[in-house]
């Protein structure tokens, strides 16, 4: 069924000394499944456990290869232009299923879109659409991609890579980004959000009581706004920042490095703060603490 | 013979309502009053338990009933205070919301035998919104409600581990929810506010989507 | 007093929730709308006055005389 060229492929992979470790010590097999693929064709991947590893080629081919308990079934299917694959998992009464490891291999262009249950899932090399989507699995994402949305209930996020847009959204799981965006989203309910070292032209990050971090340059004219109910947020900012920044607190405390001219609002609660970092970035920062601390400090 | 403080003051120190003069001579008296200090203590405590009691006695059908038609009756009322968008017509949409609320803080609670942790949003009460907010209020919600209708219907086919970290963020949600809300009733005018409660409402949705995709 | 109350001497005992919930219910109509838009719903004497359409007075004096029915009529 596989094409010469497909089998030539996979040999040299099969070839290519990459363990795949089972995860617990119970019988697993291996899987292996490879076929032609659209450069711009939509993947979808399903792996509740164990372990999900995407890279990007540059080969208009889908590989996906395993390690699978013996017990679950495997199945790929679809054409070039679509293509599913999915452990099927049999419901267990303890809910934890053992895991499998799946490898995979897509063109840096594709769609993608992954669903995992624990499974922790890695994608890299990968220039196209993301979407990964796991309850407590962590999810990284490595690359240039064109667009990423990844969702977690307590899965921490982590993203080393650049996107045109970028949403990453969690419960309780910690969302790190470290990366270029034109639009970035981060939203947490008690998880951290740390942004550090980031080009980021529109941001926007909020949580409710997870605390946020950002440390390093902002871009000219950038766009950030912050916002939580009770967690902390720190701006850690380079003392050559140029920025128009706007503090509103109900609640909280505001310590800052940087002169500020406070304008307290009359007959309520609260501080709103508006002032100018004189330097030539033009950027604006919005924050809102309903009762969590602001901080503005010295990068 | 000592005289004791009245009924008015009594309740007006248990609930802060005094300044700081009426509030000094009061406490004088109760420095000396073992009658008039337990007056309050009783007081207090039976508020406290009061503030504790699950929605669904508050309001009553009757009590609505009651609250419409006292509102026809009464010409609409010019206080010529400017703090407030108090209007009394208002109030009728205010109740409806309050039901909406009402339903949907309770629906996880019904769904459990143990009964709801402390920190729950049944514990603070529901103020109105300013009238502005009131609309996206209301569409939050019914989106909400309906949400957690459908979760309700699909819960066999969530992980349990789903619908721990999703009652346990719920929880957090709806007590910022209150939280702003609350601060947004005491002060209008206060856009920022506005944006925060919306956002937190938004968040809820969001999450309780994120739970659902998990199912699917 | 801002909104946040906490009524930890109902919530562990939900006999003494119930026995509070027929106290209230039983209360006279007038004296019963006030204390639960005061104590349960958390609106201020005057938007109590202006939705019930009394006097600020009234409504604090019928609070008050609520929340004594209710004390003596869960008097064990």
């Amino acid at each position: 069924m596989m094409a010469r060229f497909e089998r030539a492929l996979f040999a040299a992979f099969l070839m290519t000394a990459v363990a795949v470790v089972p995860i617990r010590a119970q019988a697993m097999r291996t899987v292996e499944y490879a076929a032609r693929f659209d450069a711009r064709g939509s993947l979808r991947v399903w792996n509740m456990a164990g372990s999900i590893r995407v890279t990007g080629w540059d080969y208009d081919s889908v590989i996906v290869r395993g390690s699978v308990p013996s017990d679950q079934r495997f199945i790929c299917g679809g054409g070039n232009t679509g293509m599913k694959c999915a452990v099927d998992v049999p419901p267990r009464d303890d809910g934890k299923e053992p895991g499998s490891s799946l490898e995979v291999f897509v063109p840096r262009r594709a769609q993608l879109w992954i669903k995992s249950s624990s499974a922790d899932i890695i994608v890299s090399e990968f220039n196209g659409s993301l979407d990964a989507y796991s309850v407590s699995g962590s999810i990284r994402v490595e690359g240039d991609a064109q667009a990423v949305a990844l969702e977690s209930m307590a899965g921490p996020l982590d993203v080393r890579a650049s996107a045109a847009t970028l949403r990453a959204k969690t419960a309780s799981g910690d969302v790190r980004i470290t990366g270029t965006a034109e639009d970035a989203q981060a939203t947490s309910v008690s998880g951290n959000i740390i942004v550090s070292a980031s080009r980021i032209l529109r941001g926007r990050f909020e949580s409710i009581e997870g605390n946020t971090t950002w440390l390093g340059d902002v871009m000219p004219r950038a766009m950030l706004e912050f916002s939580s109910h009770a967690g902390n947020i720190e701006l850690h900012l380079p003392p050559a920042t140029g920025a128009d920044v706007s503090i509103n607190s109900f609640e909280g405390s505001f310590r800052s490095d940087f002169a500020v001219a406070e304008r307290a609002r009359r007959d309520t609660k609260g501080r709103e703060l508006r002032f100018t970092l004189p330097g030539d970035h033009g950027a604006s920062i919005t924050i809102r603490n309903f009762k969590g601390d602001v901080r503005l400090l010295r990068h | 013979m000592t005289l004791h403080l009245t009924d008015a003051e009594l309740n007006a120190y248990a609930d802060d309502e005094l300044d700081a003069h009426a509030r000094l001579r009061i406490e004088a008296h109760l420095a000396i009053c073992d009658a008039c200090r337990a007056e309050v203590e009783a007081i207090r405590s039976l508020v406290a338990a009061i503030g504790g009691l699950p929605r669904a006695i508050a309001p009553t059908r009757d009590l609505r009933a009651g609250i419409a038609e006292r509102i026809a009756r009464t010409p609409p009322m010019d206080t010529g205070r400017s703090k407030r968008a108090f209007r009394v017509p208002a109030m009728l949409a205010a109740a409806a919301a309050l039901v909406i609320t009402t339903a949907s803080a309770t629906r996880w609670w019904m769904l459990h035998d143990t009964p709801q942790p402390a920190n729950s949003t049944r514990d603070i009460p529901v103020a109105a919104l300013p009238v502005s907010y009131r609309a996206d209020e209301t569409r939050y919600l019914e989106a909400i409600e309906e949400l957690q209708q459908t979760l309700e219907r699909e819960r066999g086919e969530l992980a349990p581990q789903t619908i721990e970290i999703l009652e346990t963020n719920l929880a957090i949600i709806d007590r910022a929810i209150a939280e702003s809300r609350a601060a947004l009733a005491r002060d209008p005018a206060n856009r920022d506010l506005g944006l925060m409660v919306l956002s937190a409402y938004e968040q809820k949705l969001q999450l309780l989507q994120r739970a659902r995709v998990s199912a699917l | 007093m801002d909104g946040v109350r906490s009524g930890h001497a109902s919530q562990g005992d939900p006999e003494l929730r119930l026995d509070l919930e027929r106290a209230i219910a039983a209360l006279p109509e007038g004296a019963r709308i006030v204390l639960v838009l005061h104590d349960i719903e958390g609106y201020t004497h005057d938007e109590i006055a202006e939705l019930c359409g009394i006097a600020a007075g009234t409504a604090r004096a019928q609070l008050h005389r609520a929340r004594r029915l209710l004390r003596e009529s869960l008097k064990p």
